[in-house]
């Protein structure tokens, strides 16, 4: 050891030799590909066009200006906001109830974490068969309990669209966050809430004041993630939907996915790109921020 | 005696020495297993262009055709062939041939490309020229319409077919309502429309394909067009009124469901055998499918030229044909099947006995066996004033097309009003046509 006590490299040089080229090959196929995409986000890079010239910040100039760019973020940004809300939500009351010492519980928890184990492509998939309009069984199941008269046209309208990719996205997220909160909610001290019953508080008081600040780290962690699997959701939009009916599901991901794999414009897409590694950083920065300010609280 | 006295740590050289025996031995267990299984290990380079079959991607091939076409080409030749099925999704196919493209991939010699992505990848330089394989009289062989074709987008596909969109109907439905035949304008379509979604309430007077698959670019150009508007300007008032006349067909007059916004090429089949459709706008080679003997429709349907608007009526022409990778090792090869594929003894058989397509050559379309057996070639022919190709000579036909496609979906969704969808259209044609 030094004499600041860090681990000397020349007694650690043999590990850090042993680690290098798995740092090294995951370096390369994540850093590379980072760096390349900000070169040619600064370019008019078009593979159709064969053009590949510096234009600065043109691109993300064009960006601020572009009616669809607009719509992808504001769609993303929506999505973004409902899913992780929906997921923490959802999460908490399925976590609850996993909690619960009742029969059948193993079972249950398999039923209800059965969704995660899913590749989303296949999710999105599924999704698209229960809500096509050609014998979507959604609508039998509404037509038959007599909650509609005539076929809902779930993926050709705007709105039900939206709702059907929410839907299939919170099936296919929400075990996730139950999961890290099953974990969370037994390490709240059952001590507190017997005192508190005792106390005469009710139900929602011991869970807002005392679970919600002991599974706040968590449900902050559960944000972030979900924020970021929001913000990059890409297979679960081209399975259900492909950005439409019209650009009613177009999320920014596919967008950029459109314009550099359909269109070629491997510029104009990777500036696209930028913007969400940007926003995503952003959410990933502030939510840690928050998380290590309400851990610093706590030990106080 | 401590702790390290009995269990000595692992120092470096013994460490090394043992990750290097390992290596060694399996190794030797890799090698020695080969020699015992009778393995051995490929070389590290293979040659190119020369050990591999000629490689060529297309449509899926569930009716064998490109097996039988590729098997003939084969006894003919004695150069091996291997076919690849590209996704049936055309965004998805695209996307996949892109990436192919880009990086160079020279496993594939040629490709099977439509109108549109054979505009971009010749702008990208990607495919070769084939004007040079073409001998006057192959030239001479082909149709008028490909003779158009080769003016518009050039010589970097040979084409395996010509066909076009018709007005498809149910002739029992129609009979059943009294009707003598088909609409011939807007205005009918609407009026006929009206009285049959009365009578059949669980039907369809008009369900065209929708936003999926290109399918909204394909309906968009023949509306603008019989609108007495130029798509690629799209804010001229033909545009406007085609894009005001199919908005008011959904909201307004109740005649197409909004629905085709989520339908496409794969939805068409099952929305047509279930009788949902009474009528709709299909392509050519229906025949295999609604004259099949398990076909809810055999025998019930018929096609006829587009409903007129105030511009008059107007179907696409379009086509699919083989192109040659440049990157390909064996281009020359590659030619030689592009151009024996589309002589009319290989169209002929694969195309027009089992596909029952319109056939691009000359001598096909004249032959009265070949009109007996697709009776499109007639609609081609008396309808030719009213088929146009697409707009694709530009850079970039797959921009333009689809452009003019979420044009009029926007207007379908009322995402944006006629006015705004118009400018927009224009104004992003522009940019991409520079």
């Amino acid at each position: 050891m030094s004499r600041r006590g860090r681990p000397r490299f020349k007694t650690y040089w043999f590990v850090y030799l042993l680690i290098l080229p798995a740092v090294g090959y995951r370096s390369f196929w994540s850093v590379w590909p980072l760096i390349d995409t900000v070169r040619l986000s600064l370019t008019d890079s078009n593979f159709i066009y064969g053009t590949e010239s510096f234009i600065g910040l043109e691109n993300f100039r064009t960006l601020v200006s572009d009616p669809d760019f607009r719509n992808s973020v504001l769609i993303s940004v929506s999505y973004t906001v409902i899913i992780v809300i929906g997921t923490v939500i959802l999460g908490l009351c399925v976590a609850q109830l996993l909690a619960k010492r009742v029969r059948g519980r193993v079972l249950g928890r398999i039923a209800i974490l059965l969704p995660f184990t899913i590749p989303t492509v296949l999710a999105g998939q599924m999704w698209r068969s229960l809500a096509t309009n050609t014998g979507s069984p959604i609508n039998d199941i509404l037509l038959r309990l007599g909650v509609i008269d005539e076929r809902i046209p779930w993926l050709s309208n705007a709105w039900s669209a939206r709702l059907i990719v929410i839907l299939a996205s919170l099936w296919r997220f929400t075990p996730f966050a139950a999961i890290l909160f099953v974990a969370a909610l037994g390490s709240v001290p059952k001590e507190l809430h017997e005192a508190a019953q005792i106390d005469g508080a009710n139900g929602w008081r011991r869970f807002r004041h005392i679970t919600v600040p002991v599974i706040s780290p968590t449900v902050l962690v559960v944000m972030m993630f979900q924020a970021i699997e929001a913000l990059r959701a890409f297979d679960i939009i081209y399975a259900l939907t492909k950005g439409g009916p019209g650009t009613a599901t177009d999320v920014l991901s596919y967008h950029a996915y459109q314009d550099m794999f359909f269109y070629g414009k491997s510029g104009y897409g990777s500036a696209q790109s930028m913007v969400l590694l940007v926003a995503s950083l952003a959410i990933v920065g502030f939510l840690s921020a928050w998380l290590v300010r309400r851990q610093r609280k706590m030990l106080m | 005696m401590n702790e390290s006295d009995i269990n000595p740590p692992l120092s470096r050289r013994k460490m090394l020495g043992g990750i290097g025996a390992a290596a060694v031995a399996a190794g030797l267990v890799a090698g020695g297993g080969g020699a015992v299984s009778g393995w051995t290990p490929k070389p590290k380079a293979r040659p190119r262009g020369t050990d591999r079959p000629l490689t060529i991607i297309g449509w899926g091939d569930d009716d064998g055709a490109f097996a039988g076409l590729l098997n003939r080409y084969t006894d003919e030749t004695g150069i091996e062939t291997k076919y690849l099925e590209a996704p049936s999704d055309y965004p998805e196919m695209v996307a996949k041939y892109l990436s192919y493209f880009r990086s160079g991939y020279d496993e594939i010699d040629v490709y099977l490309l439509d109108d549109f992505s054979v505009g971009n990848f010749t702008t990208a330089g990607w495919l070769v020229d084939l004007q040079p394989a073409i001998t006057p009289e192959a030239m001479e062989g082909f149709a008028p319409t490909v003779h158009d074709l080769f003016d518009l987008g050039g010589y970097t596909r040979l084409p395996i077919y010509v066909g076009a969109t018709a007005y498809y109907y149910r002739t029992d439905i129609l009979e059943e309502a009294g009707y003598e035949g088909p609409p011939a304008t807007w205005e009918e379509l609407v009026t006929m429309g009206q009285d049959l979604r009365e009578r059949y309430p669980d039907k369809w007077p008009f369900m065209p394909m929708g936003s999926k698959d290109s399918g909204a670019d394909a309906l968009a150009v023949q509306v603008i067009w019989g609108g007495g508007g130029d798509p690629t300007v799209a804010n001229d008032d033909g545009t406007k009124i085609a894009l005001q006349a199919v908005h008011d067909w959904i909201h307004t007059d109740g005649i197409v469901p909004n629905t085709i916004t989520a339908q496409g090429v794969n939805e068409m089949g099952p929305l047509v055998q279930s009788g949902e459709a009474i009528s709709w706008y299909w392509y050519e080679g229906a025949e295999t499918s609604y004259d099949a003997e398990d076909s809810a429709i055999k025998d019930k349907w018929a096609f006829a030229p587009w409903p007129a608007g105030p511009g008059g009526s107007f179907g696409h022409l379009h086509s699919w044909g083989w192109s040659v990778n440049a990157a390909s090792p064996m281009t020359e090869q590659a030619t030689e099947f592009a151009v024996w594929a589309t002589q009319s003894a290989q169209i002929r058989d694969f195309m027009v006995d089992m596909l029952r397509i319109p056939p691009p050559n000359a001598d096909l379309l004249a032959d009265p066996a070949v009109r007996e057996l697709i009776p499109y070639v007639d609609y081609l022919d008396s309808n030719a004033s009213g088929l146009k190709w697409r707009p694709i000579d530009n850079r970039s036909p797959l921009e333009v097309n689809n452009t003019i496609g979420r044009m009029l979906t926007s207007v379908i969704t009322e995402e944006k009003s006629v006015e705004d969808a118009a400018q927009w259209g224009h104004d992003e044609i522009a940019k991409i046509i520079g």
